[in-house]
């Protein structure tokens, strides 16, 4: 079992955790446990060496904000929270161009999650995950 | 930029309200410490477009914010449809 460390300063600050792509391109993600799919932004994904024009196609996606359109990628390498996902399909979403500033880049959701035992321990301010 | 590595107290005084594009980052949890500055700029996409193409000869790299974001809107995913 891995134990990844949170802080959660305030009420309205979410769980942020660590992602990397390749191994090389380190990110911020917020764990949405009320997400179905992981999403990051799309300025991240062309600047971990992805070409935008390259994606699998469009999905309708549900938000807080209403239904957005979103592209579809298989990541090489997606790893975060201990788990490596290889050929991982994220939804990317252009957060800036739609006047998202966030010192996150996006949300890990449930299909990343779906395959292990995890479990947020809000008292601690921890993450427990077995691998 | 050469390869000097600089604190992260010391890039909010540098960069202050900057997005900096940093190398060899050095974490704590899910916080940056320091790195060696690729690039800095206020927009963020400005360092994620130009940034790419300077992070060839480092194993890792990552985009910090030298300062306090004032976020408006969350990023709020729900599902699929």
């Amino acid at each position: 079992m891995k134990i990844f460390p949170f802080d959660l300063p305030s009420n309205e600050d979410v769980i942020i955790v660590n992602a990397s792509i390749e191994g090389k391109f380190k990110f911020r993600l917020a764990l949405d446990t009320a997400a179905t799919h992981t999403t990051i932004d799309s300025n991240v994904l062309y600047f971990s060496g992805y070409e935008l024009k390259n994606s699998k196609g469009e999905k309708e996606v549900e938000t807080s904000n209403g239904i957005i359109v979103v592209e579809t990628f298989d990541i090489d390498q997606l790893e975060c929270l201990g788990i490596k996902k290889i050929n991982f399909e994220v939804q990317v979403y252009d957060f800036l161009g739609h006047g998202i500033t966030s010192d996150y880049d996006g949300v890990i959701g449930l299909n990343f999650l779906c395959e292990n035992k995890f479990c947020i321990d809000m008292l601690k301010g921890e993450i427990s995950i077995d691998i | 930029m050469d390869n000097t590595y600089i604190a992260f107290d010391e890039l909010k005084k540098l960069y202050p309200d900057e997005w900096v594009l940093l190398a060899d980052p050095e974490m704590k949890n899910t916080s940056v410490l320091g790195g060696v500055v690729l690039y800095h700029s206020k927009d963020k996409k400005e360092v994620c477009y130009i940034g790419r193409d300077k992070t060839a000869d480092y194993s890792t790299v990552t985009i910090a914010f030298a300062g306090d974001i004032k976020q408006h809107r969350k990023i709020g995913i729900l599902k699929r449809l």
